[in-house]
């Protein structure tokens, strides 16, 4: 019984994914979403997202029943909890970065967007091609003009890496 | 996966947010990586937007200039060195050297930051005085040319300050709607952009235009938004040597000729120019 009451008092919002999958969340959980909130603020209790797969969705709804509870005594665990949501592949940050933007999640964006550049911002544009997926449409000539003229920017060793 | 590869690569958006938050050397680097990528990192919107991205924020920069009496003979030397981001009251900081240069003799002083640009002033006289644009960031120089004109006010030859002006001609240096600026000294000319013109200054300075090939006129006073890191004790530098303290962020703002000089170099600025 008092479970039931409580689900009443909470309103909840249906949210479904590209492939979908439907997700039953809290109203006070969904609006740290822009989004979401614009959505609610209309009426709406269920929100398709065309642009969001389950996979990424998912993890995003982890992120924001987290972030939902936010108190002054849970910092640590909430840093350490963003720590391991991030420490993941970078087609998996896109996803979720492509995520965040269209949900205008704007801390989850800023965190998102930080990690992407502290990861890359050592790499060879090599490494940076193959991680973004980017096809080089430079020919040979144009890229060592472009190399000459910033030659300071490739002073150095770089990471190949691709993780 | 492969239905979300294009949704990322097609959204420049997402691009934009990601690389204004990387450090210049970088971008630089990342500029080959693509032809967008390159258009976009030079474009002056996203060069603004990097600027003021939170993600970067200023650094402790010390500026020393002096004589350095070990190893012999003594020479006359000009050291940047960076601070940590955190300085902790009572705790030494460690610092790290980021340029030198050696045989400075007439090194004088340094404006600036502004967007990430410094002014670099040497010499003493009416006829050696020499202005040169600077971005650490992009390792760019670009020395100012002596052009003779009219003073339209009088300037004694230790007045430093002379006047900032737009140079109406070939425009500042820089692209967008920045208030082109123009340091005058004996003869020298430099442009400088600012957007903040509101940072009180007890001095003023004077808006100059150009009206013919080497004509100007003043249009208005205005007060400079220029930090001026002047030595304390000029004339006692070779014993005291003089430290600046200059609080710096990286900018991308291009300052570099179409086709650069062989004299577009610092060092070149410093020990020949």
């Amino acid at each position: 019984m008092a479970s039931t009451t409580e689900t009443k008092q909470k309103k909840m919002l249906i949210l479904k994914s590209a492939d979908n999958d439907e997700f039953e969340i809290e109203e006070s959980v969904g609006v740290q979403s822009e989004t979401i909130k614009n959505l609610v603020e209309d009426g709406f209790t269920f929100v398709p997202l065309p642009n969001v797969y389950t996979k990424a969705l998912i993890k995003i709804i982890d992120y924001l029943k987290k972030h939902a509870n936010k108190t002054d005594s849970n910092d640590e665990e909430i840093k350490t909890f963003d720590k391991d949501f991030v420490n993941t592949t970078f087609d998996d940050l896109f996803e979720l970065v492509s995520a965040a933007n269209y949900l205008h999640i704007s801390c989850l964006m800023n965190m998102l967007c930080q990690t992407i550049a502290d990861r890359i911002k050592d790499k060879s544009p090599e490494a940076v091609r193959k991680i973004f997926h980017i096809n080089c449409d430079y020919t040979p000539e144009e890229e060592a003009k472009i190399r000459k003229a910033n030659a300071q920017a490739f002073e150095g060793q770089f990471d190949e890496s691709l993780d | 996966m492969a239905t979300s590869i294009g949704s990322y690569t097609r959204e420049e958006t997402i691009t934009d947010v990601l690389l204004i938050r990387l450090p210049v050397k970088s971008l630089l680097r990342f500029k080959c990586v693509c032809k967008s990528w390159s258009d976009l990192i030079k474009s002056a919107s996203f060069i603004k937007k990097h600027f003021n991205c939170e993600s970067s924020r200023p650094r402790l920069w010390i500026c020393k200039f002096g004589v350095e009496y070990r190893p012999q003979p003594p020479l006359r030397a000009i050291n940047f060195f960076l601070f940590p981001e955190k300085l902790i009251a009572g705790i030494i900081p460690a610092s790290q050297r980021i340029f030198r240069w050696e045989g400075t003799s007439d090194f004088r002083g340094i404006l600036g930051p502004i967007n990430g640009l410094f002014m670099l002033e040497k010499g003493h006289f009416l006829c050696n005085v020499r202005f040169a644009w600077w971005n650490p960031a992009t390792k760019k120089c670009r020395t100012i040319p002596m052009v003779s004109f009219e003073l339209q006010r009088f300037f004694d030859e230790h007045e430093c300050i002379s006047g900032i002006g737009y140079d109406a001609m070939e425009g500042p240096p820089i692209p967008n709607d920045h208030w082109g600026t123009l340091m005058l000294r004996a003869g020298s000319l430099a442009a400088m952009s600012c957007s903040e013109t509101a940072q009180p200054f007890t001095s003023c300075y004077d808006v100059w235009e150009r009206i013919g090939e080497k004509n100007w006129i003043k249009i208005v006073t205005v007060n400079p938004p220029i930090t001026w890191h002047w030595p304390i004790g000029t004339w006692e530098y070779d014993k005291l040597g003089s430290v600046w303290p200059i609080s710096y962020k990286e900018s991308l703002v291009p300052i570099n000729r179409e086709n650069p000089l062989e004299e577009d170099n610092i060092e070149y600025f410093f020990t020949t120019f």
